[in-house]
């Protein structure tokens, strides 16, 4: 019994000697900026200034009633979901039909992950070149009033542009991922429910749905948070135009901070939104694991 | 990955800023002073190194580590919020980089034999509150590009009046060539040129009457200013492409350089992505034609500006100097004329680049003003920007004067 608790105090002791160098990297770099942020936002504070005003909840209650700030928060929302939606359908279409026998599969496997490696800022060159003239040229040719004008020149059609290019670059990894996931479905399950006269359809929504619903919350946390966070494609397609329709929180936050030099205001959205990502991610992740299929 | 960067840099600001560090670390055992010198201009990355290397080889005793990265503001704005600003920098000077003068985060300069290697003009401009922090060294003032060649094949030459510009740009036209490329879809473009052209052409003093709107003792309804502004810009893009709000800096100067359209208005930073774009390509640089008959002003502000950081200790200080006066020596000036050809304001720079010929000869006889996001408040033409671009999608210049109004106000108090 004595020997028993030993061995589990040194395996006990062997765990922590692991977790304690990643713990301490976390702790500085992440725990204590936090904190120190959180610090720092309660002050109207420029960044550099020696002198700085401790205004307490004042520069929350600003970012609260700030236009910018909340138009930019509706932007993200409407962009996420959009990003979202096109990127876990179009993912999960694209495994299912990577995952059949198709001929030339290993060629299409390289292919559609060309735009993965592609740096954003390269893609965001192409896409302008293509959106400017490329597309235009196309909408004179065949009297198209509507393609006669770049997308991103619209404040109401932007917001497509960008998110075709996010979709484009964006649907690699998840469909890795669903790929992946649709390989540990158990063959003779399938079998089985054929043998029961289910359809393709009852098969992909009983069977295959389920199976892939881990991966799905993975998906989900992951794309939310590139929506969330979207910045270095706005930048490069946009930057925040046309009249700001497509400014993202994230580029708020750069630019009040560094440009504007509101730079404990910009803390303080920063927080905001983390706030409301942790949140976000939590709740979906709770909801997903309810209806996994360990239940 | 730009936006985990951002993360990374605002905990590190966050981080730094509490722990503290400095740079005051004197000489390395060996004798050797070590200084960094850090550039905001990432594309003058190749000249900058060449002269420190020339410099450490005929220096044993300093030696000079260039910093120079994509984002450099961002990274040494960073650097300042971290309190580990380095020992030698090339500055800006706009409204936040008078901030950290006036914080002194740099060296008083004014009464320092190197401001003696720039012309009082110059000096003069760079003056914050009576002092010199920087020494300045080029101007960049903006005004209309246009294709020689194309011009004199078609009779045309450049007119003095606003209103000889739009008869031109209509006999262009009729010609079948388009006047303008404009590149509003980069909102950075529009306010550059929007400053520039409220203060230099429409009133020079226009400063003032930001003010008197800030204070609340006016309004942009009931001043003309902002108004002719938006009728200007409104009238000039009507000879620019259909879809200017699409098209960028880059896309404007390729048309312009490739001869599908015969003018484009930018400052004197262009002319280096111009030469790069095309080799052979014949233009030149003119003032802004007069509006109602008023003075033509150059509305410009200091560009390449170097200071010397006030946490350095003094034998690094020292060797910055040194450093900074090899910089405005005629044989390194010589070399940094290759890659920046905006007017350059050195008392020992053989400036003869022959495209703003007539550009420096205005900014040699002073007729030159500051530009106004430098007298602003920080962060203000960002914000205006976006409502004069917002201008463009819906032409409402009422709209537009409400929202200048909006901002002045909120930015002034």
């Amino acid at each position: 019994m004595l020997g028993k608790s030993v061995k589990n105090r040194e395996k006990y002791i062997t765990y922590a000697l692991y977790i304690i160098p990643g713990f301490v990297l976390y702790l500085c770099l992440f725990v204590t900026p936090l904190i120190l942020g959180i610090y720092y936002s309660t002050f109207d504070w420029n960044g550099f200034s020696k002198k700085r005003d401790f205004i307490g909840l004042g520069n929350y209650i600003d970012a609260l009633t700030d236009d910018r700030f909340t138009s930019a928060i509706l932007f993200n929302l409407r962009y996420s979901i959009l990003l979202i939606i096109s990127i876990i359908v179009i993912s999960m279409v694209l495994a299912l039909l990577l995952n059949k026998d198709l001929k030339a599969r290993g060629f299409i496997r390289s292919v559609y992950f060309f735009p993965a490696v592609v740096s954003m800022l390269t893609a965001s060159l192409i896409f302008n070149e293509i959106y400017f003239r490329a597309i235009p040229a196309v909408g004179d040719l065949l009297g198209i009033a509507a393609l006669q004008k770049s997308v991103l020149s619209s404040p109401s059609t932007a917001i497509y542009g960008i998110l075709f290019v996010h979709v484009w670059q964006g649907v690699a990894i998840p469909t890795v991922l669903f790929l992946a996931g649709l390989q540990t479905i158990p063959g003779e399950i399938l079998e089985s429910s054929l043998i029961d006269g289910a359809s393709k359809w009852q098969q992909f929504w009983k069977i295959t749905i389920p199976y892939l619903l881990p991966v799905v919350s993975v998906v989900l946390v992951l794309v939310l948070r590139d929506g969330l966070m979207v910045f270095d494609y706005i930048v490069g397609l946009t930057d925040g135009g046309p009249g700001g329709a497509t400014t993202s929180i994230v580029m708020l936050v750069y630019r009040q901070g560094f440009e504007e030099m509101k730079f404990s205001f910009a803390i303080a959205e920063a927080l905001m939104i983390s706030v409301v990502l942790i949140a976000v991610s939590a709740f979906q992740m709770i909801v997903i694991n309810r209806k996994s299929i360990e239940d | 990955m730009k936006r985990f960067s951002i993360v990374l840099m605002m905990l590190a600001c966050v981080a730094m800023a509490a722990f503290g560090s400095g740079s005051s670390e004197s000489a390395s055992s060996d004798g050797v002073v070590e200084i960094e010198f850090f550039s905001l201009k990432p594309e003058a990355v190749d000249c900058y190194q060449e002269l420190v290397d020339e410099f450490n080889a005929a220096n044993p005793d300093i030696n000079v580590t260039l910093t120079s990265t994509a984002d450099a503001q961002t990274v040494f704005l960073t650097r300042v919020a971290t309190n580990t600003v380095p020992e030698c920098c090339y500055v800006f000077f706009n409204a936040t980089y008078e901030e950290f003068f006036r914080e002194g985060l740099f060296i008083d300069l004014t009464d320092d034999p190197l401001l003696d290697l720039v012309q009082p003009s110059i000096a003069e401009m760079a003056e914050v509150d009576g002092r010199n922090y920087s020494i300045p060294v080029t101007l960049s003032p903006s005004g209309i590009y246009y294709n020689k060649d194309m011009f004199a094949e078609h009779g045309w030459t450049m007119p003095d009046t606003y209103e000889g510009l739009i008869a031109l740009c209509q006999e262009m036209e009729a010609a079948g060539i388009q006047p303008f490329a404009f590149s509003d879809k980069d909102a950075h473009t529009i306010g550059q040129q929007a400053e520039r052209l409220i203060n230099g052409n429409i009133n020079v003093d226009v400063i003032s009457k930001f003010e008197a709107v800030g204070a609340g003792e006016t309004s942009w309804t009931k001043e003309p200013e902002m108004r002719e502004l938006a009728e200007m810009l409104l009238e000039l893009r009507e000879y620019g492409p259909a879809d200017n709000l699409g098209m960028s800096h880059e896309q404007a100067i390729a048309d312009f350089v490739n001869g599908k359209v015969a003018m484009i208005i930018s400052g004197t930073w262009a002319a280096t992505t111009i030469n790069q774009a095309n080799v052979t390509f014949d233009y030149e640089m003119l003032p802004f034609p007069s509006y109602d008959g008023r003075p033509v002003y150059l509305s410009t502000c200091p560009d390449t500006c170097y200071a010397i950081s006030a946490s350095a200790s003094p034998e690094k200080q020292e060797a910055s100097r040194r450093f900074l006066e090899f910089l405005l020596s005629s044989e390194a000036l010589g070399k940094w004329l290759q890659t920046d050809l905006s007017p350059n304001m050195a008392v020992e720079a053989d400036y003869n680049v022959e495209c703003f010929s007539v550009i420096n000869d205005m900014l040699s006889e002073g007729a030159m003003v500051m530009l106004p996001s430098v007298l602003q408040p920080a962060g203000f033409r960002v914000d205006w920007q976006v409502a004069v671009q917002q201008l463009f999608i819906d032409h409402d210049i009422d709209a537009f004067l409400a929202k200048s109004d909006e901002l002045t106000v909120d930015y002034y108090n």
